[in-house]
């Protein structure tokens, strides 16, 4: 008996292990028109769709039957530090981008790996943020980006290197996060370093070759229309050349009319009075032509940001219902606290609608209704030998993850945090390559939170046509660091707080349904896709970067728990099949 | 593993981790054992592949006894660190070995970024003042979290403090992690002064460079 037993465990271990050596035998080539109309069963893209949604079509998962929700199978990634990447799906293949490059291809039905890509990194190697927030696909490669600044194209199938492109140069400081964005056989990409005198920046590379198409500079060069805006003589004369204004999180897309929208990170140094101005595209979101990266036009949000109030997420495309019509417009919950609706032309041009604060905001004393340009409270302004101090902190009302847009309920969702403030006082630092120039050291910022803060992290929902909230979920002891995935079901799906849950709400309520605690702290977008009609939730746990920063803080100075487990897995959750057992058979194998 | 590694200070410029002095067996046995991509990837220079070494690029060797030192920026930068230059109490001065035959700097791997400060001489630990001169104490000024190199002297003057994430090393107790996040200690170098310049007395103590966390 007990031979037998092993015998047939030695099966089972082997079979599968034989299996998972197989690169794939076909692959469904990613096309432009792929891209523009997703299917439902497939998540091809960091946000789902290039509006920036984070939406699933699919309908199977609903507020009846999520309770039985539960893991259908999982796949740890060996990696700590943060996952910040969504998986992505296409036909039934998985791909996990991972902390250090790395990139885990998957049967997206049963676990079983496919390939694994993995990435060496020179000595002494150094990036500030050790995450990866996804891969794009394209034709039969995947593409990653990485903290060496390299974007690497992969064989979908084998996940062999098909070419390699340096975008930045890591020992200046400069490292990438992104996820790669896919238009039209273009992988656009832009890297971090807003904190180390890096000038912003994003490129296109042809998708083929890796030949380095166009670059859009995110602070103009003297001459450049926008230059006006930083300062030309004088001791500050040089900043724009370390201005930062980096591109470091995916933008969206107008397919239809072809019109990409970018976020634009906060300006460097940190202090506002480093560089006297404006200095655009600092804090800004702008239009950009895909074939060549030239700007159509631009929104800043605030002018000479001096709060690292990056506005890297790029506005989600929406409609608004304007005297009975439709007409195109964007949302965006910024890191500076406020909610911004813009409206948008087939040309690309942006203008102001309005903007109100979704959390706490000691900056701005008004906001002009025309033109969205905001004045200050000066005591709210750090500066160079001048303290300043201000809510929300560097980490914002909305950080990195991705608010949720349902065309359904007409809501926004969005993961906040709100009654946490900062203060510090700024001072020249030299700009040596490789080295934190930002003009404040973390021994001189101070969190600010009330010993008796109700909550921090949360979400909104918001009526994107009244622009009023709906409902909302606090936390009271735990930031909020998950994107936001909503269902044509009325479910949203979240985790981002330091309990280590899974969540699902009502998505018109707010009432939480579903709740699942996995190994670690969940970073990482939720995504949903279907095989053979069966519709899977999934999202990769694992705690760290920010999360872990910030909550490392709330231990020593709040009492909070310390040591959230780190460690990468991926969870994939799926109801049990209702159908009749002929039905499940007719739906077929997996397409792979 | 609780052995201290020590850096040879020969030139080998090779990429990978310094092997801890282990026997023969040991290593041999860990060969044997080491996944097999673990050296696919052996490029011209690799100990796997001994037939191919190159010269060493002396701007990349670790530094060699008898080096002397040059600020890596600030007004000084490129000039020699003689030791009345270093103050207690003023913040760490990042400095890169410097081949005293030839004058060449050896900037050519960023584990060469060597954090250089006056400590108490009273203070320092039985681990430390050995590889001390007057006070003056030497680390790889490389994070062992993400790598960032440190520039900050904390408030209680014998422990510095990386800007990226806020890790805190001991310099007076053989660079000891204080706070994290950084989990490893920083490698020291052992120092001397000679003709009033402060040189190289011997090898990394330490591993170099970020901590891998992952698999």
């Amino acid at each position: 008996m007990i031979k037998t037993l092993s015998a047939a465990l030695l099966g089972s271990v082997l079979v599968p292990a034989l299996a998972a050596a197989a690169p794939l035998k076909t692959y469904s080539t990613v096309t432009q028109e792929r891209l523009s109309n997703p299917e439902p069963e497939n998540w091809l893209m960091a946000k789902g769709n290039y509006a920036g949604w984070s939406y699933t079509p699919l309908d199977q998962v609903n507020a009846g039957n999520v309770k039985s929700l539960r893991p259908v199978w999982s796949y740890s990634t060996g990696v700590t530090s943060g996952h910040e990447a969504p998986p992505i799906v296409n036909n039934g293949v998985m791909y996990v981008a991972t902390p250090y490059n790395q990139v885990i291809a998957m049967d997206a039905k049963t676990g079983e790996s496919v390939w694994r890509y993995k990435r060496d990194f020179p000595e002494g190697f150094s990036a500030f943020h050790y995450t990866n927030r996804g891969v794009a696909l394209w034709g039969d490669k995947v593409y990653v980006a990485g903290l060496d600044c390299r974007l690497v194209a992969l064989d979908a199938k084998t996940g062999k290197v098909a070419w390699e492109a340096e975008v930045c140069d890591w020992t200046q400081g400069a490292y990438i996060t992104s996820a790669p964005v896919a238009v039209n056989g273009k992988i656009m990409i832009g890297p971090s370093g807003g904190e180390f005198g890096v000038r912003g920046f994003l490129k296109a590379f042809d998708a083929e070759t890796g030949k380095e198409d166009w670059t859009f500079w995110a602070v103009p060069a003297p001459g450049q229309p926008g230059s006006e805006t930083w300062p030309k003589e004088g001791r500050w004369k040089d900043a724009w050349k370390i201005g930062g204004g980096t591109m470091w999180m995916p933008g969206n897309y107008d397919a239809k009319n072809g019109v990409l929208y970018w976020g634009v990170g906060n300006g460097s140094p940190w202090l506002g009075d480093q560089r006297p101005g404006d200095n655009l595209y600092v804090a800004s979101v702008v239009a950009l032509n895909p074939a060549d990266g030239t700007i159509k036009s631009h929104f800043q949000y605030h002018w000479n940001d001096s709060w690292d109030w990056a506005a890297m997420n790029a506005p989600t495309l929406i409609e608004l219902d304007r005297d009975g019509k439709k007409v195109p417009a964007m949302i965006s919950a910024q890191r500076n606290g406020y909610l911004y609706r813009l409206g948008r032309t087939d040309g690309g041009q942006i203008s102001f609608l309005d903007a109100r604060p979704f959390v706490k905001n000691t900056v701005f004393s008004s906001v002009d209704p025309k033109t969205g340009r905001p004045t200050y409270n000066q005591a709210g302004v750090p500066g160079t030998g001048r303290a300043g101090t201000y809510c929300p902190s560097v980490w914002g009302g909305k950080d990195w993850p991705y608010e949720s847009f349902n065309p359904k309920t007409g809501m926004l969702y969005v993961p906040f945090n709100d009654n946490h403030c900062m203060t510090y006082e700024g001072k020249v630092q030299e700009r040596v390559p490789g080295q934190w120039s930002a003009g404040v050291d973390i021994t001189d910022i101070k969190l600010l939170i009330d010993k008796d803060v109700k909550y921090i992290g949360g979400i909104q929902a918001i009526d994107v046509n009244t622009n009023k909230e709906v409902w909302r979920d606090t936390y009271a002891k735990s930031w909020m660091w998950g994107s936001i995935l909503s269902t044509a079901t009325d479910l949203i799906f979240t985790g981002g707080t330091s309990d280590r849950m899974f969540r699902a709400y009502d998505a018109k309520s707010g009432k939480e349904l579903w709740s699942f605690k996995t190994n670690s702290g969940i970073i990482s977008p939720p995504i949903s896709y279907a095989i053979d009609g069966k519709q899977y939730i999934a999202v990769v746990s694992g705690w760290g970067v920010d999360s872990a920063l910030v909550q490392g803080i709330m231990a020593d100075e709040h009492g909070w728990e310390k040591d959230i487990p780190q460690g990468g897995t991926v969870w994939v959750f799926a109801v049990d099949d209702e159908r009749a057992p002929e039905k499940r058979a007719e739906a077929g194998s997996s397409t792979r | 593993m609780t052995d201290e590694t020590t850096q040879e200070p020969y030139a080998c410029g090779c990429a990978g981790a310094p092997l801890p002095r282990r026997s023969l067996l040991t290593a041999g046995l860990a060969l044997l054992l080491a996944p097999a991509d673990a050296f696919a990837a052996g490029e011209p220079g690799n100990a796997a592949n001994a037939s191919t070494v190159k010269a060493p690029n002396p701007k990349a060797i670790r530094p060699q006894p008898g080096d002397t030192f040059a600020y890596l920026s600030g007004e000084a930068k490129d000039q020699k660190v003689m030791a009345a230059d270093l103050k207690v109490g003023d913040p760490p001065r990042l400095v890169y070995p410097v081949d005293p035959a030839t004058g060449t700097i050896r900037s050519g791997s960023r584990v060469n970024q060597i954090l250089l400060i006056r400590t108490d001489p009273a203070a320092l630990t039985a681990a430390t003042a050995p590889r001390s001169a007057d006070g003056l104490v030497a680390y790889s000024a490389i994070c062992t979290h993400n790598g960032c190199p440190i520039t900050l002297l904390n408030e209680d003057g014998r422990s510095v403090v990386c800007t990226c994430h806020g890790s805190r090393f001991d310099l007076a107790d053989n660079g000891t992690v204080l706070t994290g996040p950084a989990t490893r200690r920083l490698a020291g170098l052992p120092i001397a002064v000679t003709d009033g310049a402060v040189t190289v007395a011997g090898a990394f103590v330490g591993a170099l460079g970020a901590a891998p966390s992952q698999q």
